[in-house]
């Protein structure tokens, strides 16, 4: 269970998957790596298909002032996501030096 | 009158061929279609939807010269709304009135080339023959994005042209493989696509649709799997379904219960599995990929996002913009009116008196008048719009107002064209064509008209200044003209949200607005790209609208001159005559006893008129809301513009020269009487007709524009009878309760 994500067995991931968490709770300035995508509404496979897709690294950079939005940071993009939609979002919590 | 001149020039045809210009939102696209076309290009719709169409020509290094269509910047192109069903009609030549394109030029920006790269792999998918354009490579490199043109151009197989858009760098190159590439006839480059092989399940269910597909002769065998991706992946349920044929549903529809798959099982597929195949391409074009972070856009989101000065930024902003179409649009619209004065007075002049006389000037003339009296708000609007959308603050001001607007169900960039509403609802309905969803904008639209606009202002000028003690004081630095006032904006937004949340939930049924934004990097507007888009706007303007709103106009004017109940004038003869007579008077009083019997014909005239018929045909109607057939008439002729109603108020209580601020006016009013001698404008009656105005869609340029908008007569005609009843509930409620509880 350690050397590779049980939960979409493609992403690559092969960190610590026990230690497993939601998008939306994490603070500003954290940074992770998206592992699932429950359910995905017609909002989310949106964001997807502009690349926030399991296995990207994400940095939470920053909330809107009433909580919700919050702009996160991929590869090549900022991209705004709503608390609720990223609920779905199963993700791995990254050290500073990962 | 160039404006109105319709060239041929810009015009698609047959023989020329036709190229498409297609890629991401902020990829760049609209600033090369620009370079490309220049001035050379017309506005307009697909047809059917009120998807924009941009149409340009521009001429090949040999002289050729070829057609160009911009299609709507998106990130997919699997279609969940017939909008986004339009990039592949056009692509497979079945968009009425284009042939299929020759080929297609696909803009990337360099800093993300993955993601761009999505979206042009699904275009190579159809069979298509690309030309791709890297734009951006300057700024890709400071931020530490590398990329093997050549090599991207051997793993995709299309020809890749570095260029920046914004000054024409690589151009001229772009030019050459466009003319390479469209007399090539040969297949597109064979180098493995990601349609060519599919992982599972995709691969079954999309096999067995083509197959499907090929043996119904619904598509051809080189297009199938591609086709079959694309049906699986669009929306097939709901109202907003794709318009393809049922046959193509039902196959679809039977292979994905047949395989247990979900459209939205599907699409999370095809994204995962695309953007697995796009790391191999990224390898392939030896693509370095360190995404240094944009120095200048996290200097400025750190203050313009800020969570406290974030807002207080955004809101200033908004401010402004409000603040110069409010007044900074009024030099130049009374510029206008003086222009129109004086062309009146010139043309007048020509033309002997007479109905003919009329016509020309106060049907067509006026009429004129009130298309180009718009302008000024229009661009000043769109040129605010324009500079903020092309720094990329536009997609901040939605993120910041998402959750405020989420709320009431609106989308977050309903924000900027709702408040323009309140100078005037006629830009503020062009400027919701940011919003992604048709019901949204929909909700958006049939909701602007009730902002309070500055043309209900005089309307509230004149009532105030009519029926309360307008200065006197209330609460030390408040009057009370001041808080009725108030009171109106209040009402007006209290109606437009609970007006938005209600068709939110009933006709225009709908989930709350999605918000799938991208933060772009900061850039500096384009003056060349603002501009274009300013003469544009009044161009479509004065030619759609206005042509409805001229017409409105005469229509108006010709009911209002026209008389139903011919009036006998011989008793003012008679009454002028003894004035004229009548040696002990002297010079001024005659004059003003004069001016008074014009004042009384006139106001009989008016009467008389099919428009003033039709004031006291409605006026049981009315009754009930306190208003006699003064008003009635004055509602009808309104609907030219609401401040109408001021003058004519004026004329038909036989005063010359009346405008809100005319202390005879007001006097004229205060003292009217009904038959049995009690007053007509009491402060209940004064209410009540302000909360009538604030209501009621009395403008019929919002109802041109709202038709162009919509693409319908339907939702025009929807929202004056939605108004039109909200209208009288609200006045009637003011009038009959202030009874109720005692009020006059």
């Amino acid at each position: 269970m350690k050397d590779k994500c049980f939960q979409c067995l493609s992403c690559g991931y092969t960190g610590d998957v026990e230690a497993l968490c939601r998008m939306d709770l994490l603070p500003v300035g954290s940074r992770c790596q998206l592992i699932e995508i429950e359910d995905p509404s017609e909002n989310i496979l949106r964001l997807m298909e502009m690349g926030l897709i399991p296995g990207t690294n994400v940095v939470i950079e920053r909330t809107a002032p009433l909580n919700s939005p919050f702009s996160i940071r991929l590869p090549g993009c900022t991209l705004a996501v709503r608390r609720e939609d990223a609920r779905h979002m199963v993700v791995a919590p990254l050290s500073d030096t990962e | 009158m160039s404006l109105f001149a319709r060239s041929n020039i810009n015009t698609p045809t047959q023989t020329r061929r036709l190229i498409a210009i297609a890629g991401n939102p902020n990829s760049g696209k609209t600033t090369l279609f620009n370079r490309l076309t220049g001035a050379r290009h017309k506005v307009g719709n697909y047809p059917g939807v009120t998807v924009e169409r941009k149409i340009g020509q521009f001429t090949l290094p040999s002289g050729e010269s070829v057609d160009l269509v911009d299609l709507p910047g998106t990130y997919s192109f699997a279609a969940r709304s017939p909008e986004e069903q339009i990039s592949h009609d056009v692509l497979i030549g079945e968009s009425q009135g284009l042939k299929t394109p020759d080929s297609v030029i696909v803009v990337l920006d360099a800093s993300n080339v993955r993601r761009n790269l999505y979206f042009a792999t699904q275009l190579r998918d159809m069979g298509v023959r690309l030309i791709v354009a890297l734009n951006m490579m300057d700024i890709a490199r400071e931020r530490g994005f590398h990329i093997d043109a050549d090599k991207l151009s051997a793993a995709i197989g299309c020809p890749v042209v570095p260029v920046v858009a914004r000054n024409g760098e690589g151009i001229d190159k772009l030019l050459s493989e466009i003319e390479r590439g469209s007399r090539t006839d040969g297949p597109v480059a064979q180098v493995p696509r990601f349609i060519d092989d599919l992982p599972e399940p995709l691969e079954g269910t999309v096999q067995e649709l083509a197959e499907g597909l090929e043996q119904s002769g619904l598509s051809t065998k080189e297009n199938s799997r591609a086709e079959a991706l694309w049906l699986l992946v669009s929306t097939l349920d709901g109202d907003e379904a794709i318009k393809v044929s049922p046959t193509q549903t039902a196959l679809a529809k039977r292979v994905l219960n047949k395989h247990k798959l979900t459209t939205r099982q599907v699409r999370a597929i095809e994204t995962s599995a695309r953007y697995q195949y796009l790391r191999n391409l990224m390898v392939l074009s030896a693509a370095v990929e360190q995404d240094l972070p944009h120095r200048v856009t996290e200097a400025l989101d750190k203050v313009l996002l800020h969570r406290l000065f974030g807002p207080i930024i955004f809101l200033s902003i908004m401010a402004f913009v409000f603040q110069s179409i409010f007044s900074w649009a009024e030099p130049a619209m009374a510029a206008t009116e003086g222009i129109v004065g004086w062309i009146s007075g010139t043309v007048g002049q020509m033309i002997p008196e007479g109905m003919f006389r009329n016509l020309v000037i106060d049907g067509a003339i006026a009429g004129m008048g009130n298309v180009i009296v718009f302008l000024p708000q229009i661009l000043l609007l769109f040129f605010f719009i324009g500079v903020l959308e092309d720094t990329g603050y536009m997609a901040r001001a939605a993120f910041l107002m998402d959750r405020v607007m989420a709320k009431v169900g609106l989308d977050g960039r309903a924000f900027v064209p709702l408040l323009s509403s309140f100078a005037c609802a006629i830009p503020g309905i062009m400027a919701t064509r940011t919003i992604a969803g048709r019901k949204d904008r929909l909700v958006t639209i049939l909701v602007a008209p009730l902002m309070s606009c500055s043309a209900r202002l005089p309307v509230y000028t004149l009532v105030i200044g009519t029926v309360f003690a307008a200065n006197q004081s209330v609460l030390g630095v408040f009057t009370i003209g001041g808080m009725v006032l108030m009171g109106m904006y209040l009402l007006s937004v209290t109606a437009g949200i609970s007006v938005a949340a209600l068709f939110k939930k009933t006709i225009l049924k709908s989930p709350p607005p999605p918000l799938y934004l991208e933060l772009p990097t900061y850039k500096l507007p384009s003056a060349r790209s603002v501009i274009m888009n300013l003469v544009d706007r009044a161009k479509l303007f004065i030619m759609r609208v206005g042509t409805v709103i001229l017409a409105a106009t005469v229509i108006l004017w010709a009911m209002m001159s026209f008389e139903w109940v011919p009036t006998d004038a011989t008793p003012f003869e008679q009454a002028r005559q003894a004035v004229m007579t009548n040696t002990t008077l002297d010079n001024d009083s005659q004059t003003a006893m004069l001016e008074q019997i014009d004042g009384q014909e006139a106001a009989l005239r008016t009467e008389h008129s099919v428009g003033g018929q039709m004031g006291k045909f409605i006026e049981p109607v009315l009754k009930p809301l306190g208003f006699d057939w003064r008003m009635s008439i004055g509602i009808i002729a309104s609907f030219a513009a609401r401040e109408v109603f001021v003058s004519s108020l004026a004329v038909v209580h036989g005063v010359k020269n009346g405008d809100e601020n005319s202390p005879t006016l007001r006097e004229t009013l205060k003292e009217a009487r009904h038959d049995d001698g009690s007053t007509i404008y009491t402060p209940l009656v004064g209410l009540a007709l302000m909360v009538f105005f604030v209501l009621a869609c009395q403008c019929m340029s919002t109802v041109a524009i709202v038709k162009r908008e919509t693409n319908s007569w339907r939702w025009p005609i929807f929202m004056v009878a939605y108004m039109t009843v909200l209208a009288w509930l609200g006045a009637f409620a003011v009038y009959q309760g202030g009874k109720l509880i005692g009020l006059s």
